[in-house]
């Protein structure tokens, strides 16, 4: 089978598996809102302060849900013996991190599309920017934590801890990412007078580049121990 | 930042102090965990021809 | 496993601490106070050299994580997890002697210097390694997870740096001594290589320990049942 279509089928794949148990998905979403609520509750009702956060809090309400998106979607595979299953299938195991990325990703920009409406009606914050730049980064950063994220739950996924694992092996490594896309949504939200955006676009551009090629490349080794 | 900062030497003594405890402490643990005679008491094992390094 | 490696073991960690005990004594009592820091400055026989030493052993620690996954060999298994123990401790060292600095030289404990941000995300992406190696009770997929893990940490080092950097270069902007006088950088050295061989001798040491805990394992492996599953290929490689 074609890699590509391999990669497509299993993107279908698995977002099929989302669909079908979407109460899970509909919770996501929910936790996701209710971490921003707690943000603007932690900072409390300084409107300007929070304005100038809401870039902050939209991604860290997005990598705190993206834990709970990516262990699950690794556990969905090992508990039922469905990832031996697929590496059995002749499919390259290349074609199923990317499958599993892509799906994550997808899912990761979903939340952020309804996150993104509440964090600007809590924080009073406007997107000046433009919406168009402002789902590129989106993407860009769903795609950068999704990548070392799938990675990483791959290789937590047969582990004790893993509930605690994953965030405490993704978080450090994400710090990159993170600083790139709330530097880059701070400045589509706040404006950007020293046309600093592009160059926090390149970095974000750059950590997916070399993540998406790495994780690919060593993901068959995690998956085949 | 103009001229020279005074009284640092407490800091000074505070970095030396705690990076020669940290260093000589770690040492001796890594040390004491590798002597031959703790390594042989990790292991029990009687057969003497399994186990050599792969 | 012969006791001469302990034997080396046990002269490089001696030569180490004498070498960097001759660094720091000319560092503190020969080399003239810093022109900009005074006497602050002396902090930097100790804190650069850990600091480059925390590099080399990590990146000795990258290395071992490479051959480690390419060979299977258990050995390298060994050298990747004695390099990034003796790594987290310099760079956990490395914090505390950095924050120990910032506080007189810049007014605080914490500051967004690039150098101590990424120090800070390093020592824990690699403690989190060791971590991780703990929780894996079967030791071929131990092996993997800890040299992947190793090589994912590394290769972030550069971004987490450049992004810091240009993060704070917003903020603010700070200098940092450059002029070295002649008197200041034989104990930097001095110390510098002190550090090294102590380092030498302590992943020497850790690696040790760890060969035989692994072949102690092998031969009386204490391992819990497996989970039922499909495990076609265990062993394969």
């Amino acid at each position: 089978m074609n890699v590509g279509r391999a990669v497509v089928a299993l993107v279908a794949k698995d977002l099929l598996v989302e669909w079908r148990a979407r109460a899970q998905l509909v919770a996501l979403l929910g936790f996701s809102v209710v971490v921003l609520l707690l943000f603007s509750f932690a900072v409390g009702p300084d409107s300007t302060l929070l304005a100038r956060h809401a870039g902050g809090y939209l991604w860290l309400a997005l990598l705190l849900a993206s834990t709970l998106l990516l262990a699950r979607s690794l556990q969905v595979e090992t508990e039922t013996g469905a990832l031996e299953a697929l590496l059995l299938a002749p499919v390259p195991a290349p074609a199923i991190f990317y499958g599993k990325a892509l799906a994550n990703t997808g899912l990761l920009v979903l939340v952020a599309g309804v996150a993104l409406p509440v964090d600007l009606a809590i924080t009073g914050a406007a997107v000046t920017g433009g919406l168009l730049p402002l789902a590129g980064v989106v993407l860009l950063g769903a795609a950068g934590i999704s990548a070392p994220g799938t990675f990483y739950a791959a290789l937590t996924a047969r582990v004790a801890g893993r509930q605690i694992l994953l965030p405490l092996l993704l978080f450090p490594l994400i710090v990159p990412a993170l600083l790139a896309a709330v530097k880059a949504t701070s400045l589509l939200m706040e404006g950007d007078p020293m046309g600093q955006l592009g160059s926090w676009m390149v970095l974000l551009l750059c950590f997916d580049l070399i993540y998406w090629s790495l994780c690919g490349v060593l993901f068959e080794r995690v998956v085949e121990t | 930042m103009t001229g020279m900062i005074q009284g640092g030497w407490g800091y000074v003594v505070a970095v030396y102090g705690i990076s020669w405890a940290v260093l000589l402490g770690y040492a001796l643990v890594a040390l004491r965990g590798s002597r031959p005679a703790a390594l042989s008491a990790l292991d029990p094992g009687t057969d003497p021809n399994a186990g050599s390094d792969a | 496993m012969t006791s001469r490696s302990y034997t080396v073991a046990l002269a490089f960690t001696l030569l180490g601490v004498a070498i960097t005990a001759i660094g720091h004594a000319i560092g503190l009592f020969v080399a003239p106070a810093e022109a900009m820091m005074g006497d602050v400055g002396r902090i930097l026989y100790v804190h650069v050299p850990t600091a480059w030493n925390a590099m080399l052993v990590f990146l000795f620690g990258f290395g071992a994580a490479v051959a480690s996954l390419w060979t299977g060999r258990r050995r390298w298994d060994a050298w990747t997890t004695a390099a990034v123990e003796v790594g987290t401790v310099l760079t956990l060292l490395l914090l505390v002697q950095g924050s120990l600095w910032a506080k007189p030289t810049w007014g605080v404990y914490w500051t967004w210097d690039p150098r101590l941000t990424t120090s800070a995300v390093l020592g824990a992406a690699f403690g989190v390694v060791l971590l991780l190696r703990r929780l894996i009770d079967q030791p071929a997929r131990r092996q993997v997870a800890t040299a992947v893990a190793t090589i994912v940490a590394f290769v972030d080092v550069p971004i987490v740096y450049m992004s810091v950097r240009w993060w704070n270069s917003l903020h603010q902007t700070q200098s940092t001594p450059k002029t070295i006088d002649k008197m200041m950088a034989v104990p930097l050295w001095v110390s510098a290589v002190g550090i090294l061989v102590l380092s030498i001798g302590l992943v020497i040491a850790r690696w040790r320990t760890e060969t035989a805990r692994l072949a102690a394992e092998e031969r009386a492996p204490d391992l819990p049942d497996a989970p039922a599953p499909l495990h076609l290929d265990q062993e394969s490689r």
